[in-house]
């Protein structure tokens, strides 16, 4: 019997040379893991050649199937570095092999592609009951547009059909520029891709999000929306609505960026009037305002006319708060079962970077999780993962997988 | 207003309030963001150097991690696309050495012209290479800091924008920030060689402190507390460090004495002087050894350690304790030897000084007639002897007492607690008795005995030669006890006097040699037969310008003493020689000689040689002269007197054995040499007529003598009744004092010619009397 220690192993290296960081990452986790692995779980700094950064993991892991895709930045237990030179890794023992991995490319109809993923999901791994999604968030640089989350989850519970799964994921990411990104499908780096894997059946997931928005505004009804730019709110153009609350004119709120906008569109779930709690939140960051169409434009584009959203204020060290809340509060869920690993998928947002703290707000999950298991998390775009029992693209979250021993 | 218009006006109210709050908190947020933002910008100095601090303590790998983690810290915080460390890897060319996002190809070429700092704001001024190189990277936007110098620069870079507020060109202050995490990382680089290098230096100073062949002990100058330890002082212990740490330093030392050492160690470190000693440890295990041990001062007076630096020297001192023991020692006997004993009574007499009730005596003991056994049973068997003598002395000793062999068969004898003559001649009684009983050595029974002289310490010695000398006056004095029930002595300032006596004595007689106050005196040897006078013994006298005659028994033991007795000899052979050819010249039938010769002489092979040449100087013939030789002159050295009288035998001298019965008597000897005659001791003629056993044992000599067919001289003879018994028992020949003392030559000449004597037939006149024969003084001549 492979102990729990021998099962999976972590790996992380950050070089400028792709390759040299992806052997780096590979030997520290083969050093560990003692055995040949099944498969193995990779987020890689966007700054790095990903086709040099899988030659240099196989050359290492050999021919074994790799998942994953680009990052913004890479968690683990020793800390958070966004430089995008960073290479993590995480391989799986033979007693872990996933269910199934399965990809679809061509994003462009993001609902087809999810059913088409969803349904081959089903038809490779019929017991599947916890999913791994990632997908490549760019769509288009120029105009630059990214694919829809939404969509591609709806697509691919369609195609599961009966099958009924915990998804959680996300689209993967670059850096902030939003220009590129790419997932590992199992064998190679792909763009307007999408990858699904039935995670080891000897594995049960536990998935908690983390936000840190608080509600700073009455209900308010999307009254017109294009995709991601919600032109109205209750009637009024969005832009103007936002820039009175934050007392700026539409002209400098059309000069900031997410960096600098302290804003999130969040739909409550369930009763309205219910306590305030983080997990009932789905929010929406705000990444830009136009100026000319007077809307507000958001990371993922799921929201639709009539749903009623409230501004939300982001507040840096109630997402540390939210952290360590629902870190602490997984790891009671668990009761006296050891997690194996988690996984930590960050909207890249959050990152420190972007609120001026010294400390990012993963550290308490870092801390906390590190003291049990080894932990790979990646800075993305969107985050999916369950809510009130149904899996849904999440914007400015942090997704907590903890996984145990079936 | 109802009820339900209140409410609503009031959730109106509260909504209202509610996204005023709401909105007022979004711009705070805003606000509060911004700052932070600014904030951190203006920390990135500040965070980039303490992390860079904080990775040059805890690297592992600082080198190669602190360059990495610089370029990293400034893609992460700049949001920059590339930045490298690029060193010179001559003086030409800067080299990449760590980068994020430039190729590890990249390098600067022509450095005399490079800038010490330049951005993208201004290409057109760099040089032509240098802007090749940096268009090649793909950058649009670049700065760098090359300090003039500095070994290293700083290369930023931007290919795009970066999204999130950051746009393609650098802030303002992003070359200062180049500029001051560069010299940082510099300093750091800077301190982390300098600490290599002391580092290396500690390395050296181990491997030196540890492969040291000397232990080396570090003690705290202040609190005295154990600092450091080589393996060497561990080993030296046979402790370990743990244990070494746990016990007091002191406790190692086999003599402690914790005060002494804290005023050594507190010069030591005061004023800096090292000091060297040398002390005795013991390991963990107990066993003690030595050392040389230095104290030195290392650091300053205020700080100071003390470097304890210990050198193992036991075998120099087992070497020492041999050489002192051999000094010390009497290789014979192991028993300490004079050196030793004159130290022991220095500090004895010193102590005496100190403690006028400390009493003590030296006793100075000589074995009696020891020089036969070496003579009779050989030299190996009287060492082995003199081995077993000094154990048993030994063992009637205190352990407080020393026992030392001076050298031949002399002792030496400290005894303490000695405090008045009675409890030393206890002492003294106690060691005569333990060598009465005989020793057995090798198979043979020896019984020996000795003289002891006795010296009590009193406070007028000062020097333990004085003593020696009074304890060796004494010893001889005993030695004049012979016959009697002890033989010891109790030195008494008379004694001093008389060896003082027996010195002036030696010069007098040495200078009466040379002014011839030495004279011959003639005792006669007659015939028993008919009373003729047919020789005479030839006897030394002294006559002493202020002391008139010295009796012989005063002056010829010291002339053996002191070896005068050859000069003695030769005088009275000369004169013995003119005496016998004179009276040849006289007498028809010349009247024989007889001459002693001293066993002095017969310790040279040139005896016979020079007593000859002596004859013939004076013309005497050899056949004139019989010489006297006494048993103990041939024990000296057998053969050697073997070969004398041979010698002298050939030449025509007569020989007689003298004294005999007083010796061993070995019968063999009237054998083996070539007497003619044998002098029977006075002692058997003086018992002759009172012990029937002495008249058998002179039967049986004289039986002897008729078979070996030598003629026999009775000596001492005193009254009419030894002489009846001796011409009745048929010995040949006698002297003594019946007869006449010795005299001058011309009364002697007178005797010759006219014998005061007429002595009856030896049939049958037991008792009768010797007409004009008296009884005259013993005869204790030569």
């Amino acid at each position: 019997m492979i102990s729990t220690a021998h099962r999976l192993a972590l790996g992380k290296a950050r070089h400028n040379d792709a390759f040299t960081a992806a052997q780096q990452a590979a030997r520290q986790a083969m050093d560990q893991l003692g055995s040949a692995p099944s498969w193995g779980l990779v987020f890689a700094g966007g700054r790095h050649d990903p086709s040099a950064l899988l030659a240099g993991l196989r050359q290492v892991l050999g021919e074994i199937p790799l998942v994953g895709g680009s990052a913004a930045g890479v968690i683990t237990a020793r800390g958070t570095t966004l430089t995008g030179f960073e290479c993590g890794l995480i391989l799986f023992g033979a007693s872990l092999a996933p269910g199934a991995i399965v990809s679809e490319t061509g994003l462009c109809d993001t609902y087809a592609t999810g059913q088409r993923l969803g349904a081959a999901l089903s038809a490779a791994c019929p017991e599947a009951t916890s999913v791994l999604l990632l997908y490549d968030s760019v769509h288009s640089v120029s105009a630059r547009e990214l694919h829809l989350a939404g969509p591609l989850i709806d697509g691919f519970n369609q195609g599961l059909g009966e099958h009924q799964v915990a998804l959680f994921g996300a689209g993967t990411l670059s850096d902030l520029t939003m220009e590129h990104s790419v997932v590992f499908n199992g064998q190679e780096p792909a763009e307007h891709t999408v990858v699904a894997v039935a995670m080891p059946p000897g594995l049960t997931s536990h998935i908690r999000i983390t936000h840190g928005c608080y509600p700073a505004s009455d209900f308010m009804t999307i009254t017109r929306i294009e995709g991601p730019q919600v032109l109205e709110l209750d009637g009024r153009p969005a832009l103007q609505v936002a820039a009175e609350r934050l007392n700026r004119s539409v002209a400098e709120m059309a000069q900031l960026s997410p960096a600098t906008l302290p804003l999130t569109l969040g739909e409550k779930q369930g009763a309205p009037f219910a306590p305030f709690s983080d997990d009932l939140y789905n929010n929406r960051l705000v990444v830009a305002a136009d100026a000319d169409s007077g809307a507000l434009i958001l990371f993922e584009a799921d929201f639709a006319v009539g749903t009623r959203v409230q501004l939300m204020d982001i507040d840096p060290q109630r997402m540390i708060d939210s952290a360590r809340e629902q870190t602490e509060q997984l790891l009671a869920d668990l009761g006296h079962v050891a997690p194996v690993f988690g996984l930590y998928i960050d909207c890249v947002g959050r990152a420190m970077a972007f609120h001026g703290l010294d400390e990012d707000e993963s550290m308490p999950v870092r801390t906390l999780i590190g003291q049990h298991c080894p932990l790979l998390g990646f800075f993305s775009g969107v985050e999916i993962a369950p809510i009130r029992g149904r899996s849904r693209p999440l914007d400015w979250t942090g997704v907590l997988a903890l996984f145990t021993l079936t | 207003m109802d009820d339900a218009q209140t409410a609503q006006e009031a959730i109106a109210y509260y909504r209202e309030q509610y996204d005023a709050i709401g909105a007022r908190l979004l711009r705070l947020q805003g606000d509060l963001r911004d700052a932070r933002r600014d904030a951190q910008r203006q920390r990135i100095i500040a965070t980039l150097i303490q992390q860079l601090y904080q990775l040059d303590v805890a690297a592992t790998d600082p080198d190669r991690q602190l360059g990495e983690r610089l370029v990293a810290l400034l893609v992460e915080s700049l949001h920059l696309d590339c930045a490298a460390l690029l060193t010179r890897s001559d003086d030409q060319t800067l080299s990449v050495e760590h980068a994020f996002g430039l190729d590890t190809g990249f390098q600067f070429t022509n450095l005399s012209e490079l800038p010490e700092q330049a951005h993208s704001a201004a290409p057109e001024q760099l040089p032509t290479a240098v802007r090749a190189a940096i268009e090649s990277s793909g950058l649009r936007r670049w700065l760098w800091s090359a300090p003039a110098g500095a070994e290293a620069m700083l290369f930023l870079g931007r290919r795009h924008e970066q999204g999130a507020g950051v746009g393609l060109s650098f802030a303002a202050g992003d070359q200062a920030i180049a500029q001051s995490v560069l010299a940082v990382y510099l300093a750091l680089s800077e301190r982390r060689r300098a600490k290599h290098a002391l580092h290396s230096a500690r390395i050296d100073y181990r491997t030196l402190f540890e492969s040291a062949q000397d232990a080396f002990v570090i003690i705290d100058g202040r609190s005295n507390a154990l600092l450091e330890a080589n393996q060497q002082a561990l080993s030296l212990l046979g402790t370990n460090c743990e244990q070494l740490q746990q016990r007091p330093l002191i406790s190692w030392l086999i003599d402690p004495d914790p005060q002494g050492w804290r005023r050594r160690w507190r010069r030591t470190l005061i004023s800096g002087r090292a000091e060297q000693l040398e002390c005795q440890l013991r390991t963990l295990a107990g066993q003690p050894f030595w050392v040389e041990l230095r104290l030195i001062r290392i650091g300053t007076l205020e700080r100071g350690h003390l470097l304890l630096v210990a050198r193992d020297i036991s075998k120099r001192k087992q070497v020492e304790l041999q050489l002192r023991h051999y000094a010390f020692r009497d290789e014979l006997t192991q028993l300490p030897n004079r050196a030793q004993m004159y130290r022991r009574l220095e500090e004895a007499l010193e102590r005496q000084r100190q403690e006028p009730d400390y009493q003590f005596a030296l006793m100075f003991l000589d074995l009696d007639r020891f020089k036969r056994v070496n003579d009779s049973l050989g030299h190996s068997l009287g060492d082995r002897l003199l081995v077993a003598i000094g154990q048993r002395l030994q063992g009637q000793l205190s352990p407080q007492d020393t026992i030392a062999r001076l050298g031949g068969d002399e002792f030496l004898i400290l005894a303490v607690d000695v405090p008045d003559p009675l409890v030393a001649y206890q002492r003294a009684q106690r060691l005569e008795r333990a060598l009465h009983a005989p020793f057995t050595v090798s198979g043979q029974e020896i019984f020996t005995s000795a003289s002891i002289g006795i010296v009590l310490a009193d406070r007028h010695y000062d020097q333990p030669e004085a003593m020696l000398r009074d304890a060796d006056i004494a010893m001889y004095q005993a030695k004049r006890h012979e016959g009697r029930e002890h033989r010891y002595a109790l030195f008494n300032p008379d004694m001093h006097a008389r060896a003082l006596a027996d010195m002036e004595l030696e010069r007098d007689l040495r200078h009466a040699l040379k002014q011839q106050e030495l004279m011959l005196y003639y005792q006669p040897i007659v015939r028993l037969a008919d009373g003729a006078i047919t020789g005479f013994e030839a006897l030394v006298r002294w006559r002493h310008p202020q002391h008139g005659m010295v009796p012989p028994n005063r002056f010829i033991p010291l002339a053996e003493d002191t070896l005068l007795i050859l000069d003695i000899s030769r005088f009275v052979l000369r004169e013995a020689g003119r005496q016998a050819l004179a009276w040849s010249r006289c007498f028809e039938r010349a009247p024989i000689v007889n001459v002693n010769l001293s066993g002095r002489q017969f310790i040279s092979s040139e005896v016979a040689t020079e007593t000859s040449q002596l004859i013939a100087e004076v013309g005497c013939p050899p056949a004139l002269i019989n010489i006297e030789i006494t048993e103990s002159a041939i024990l000296t050295n057998k053969a050697l007197a073997l070969a004398g009288m041979e010698g002298l035998h050939a030449q025509g001298f007569k020989l007689s054995m003298d004294d005999f019965g007083t010796g061993y008597s070995s019968l063999s000897y009237l054998h083996e040499f070539p007497f003619d005659s044998i002098k029977i001791d006075q002692s058997f003629v003086s018992r002759l007529t009172r012990e029937p056993r002495t008249a058998a044992i002179v039967t049986a000599i004289l039986r002897l003598a008729e078979t070996l067919e030598k003629r026999v001289i009775a000596e001492g003879i005193e009254t009419p009744d030894q002489l009846a018994a001796l011409q009745r028992l048929g010995c040949a020949g006698g002297q003594g004092y019946l007869f006449s003392p010795p005299v001058e030559a011309s009364a002697a000449e007178a005797l010759y010619k006219q014998p005061s004597w007429i002595l009856p037939s030896s049939a049958g006149s037991g008792n009768g009397t010797v007409a004009g024969l008296e009884r005259g003084e013993p005869d204790q001549d030569r």
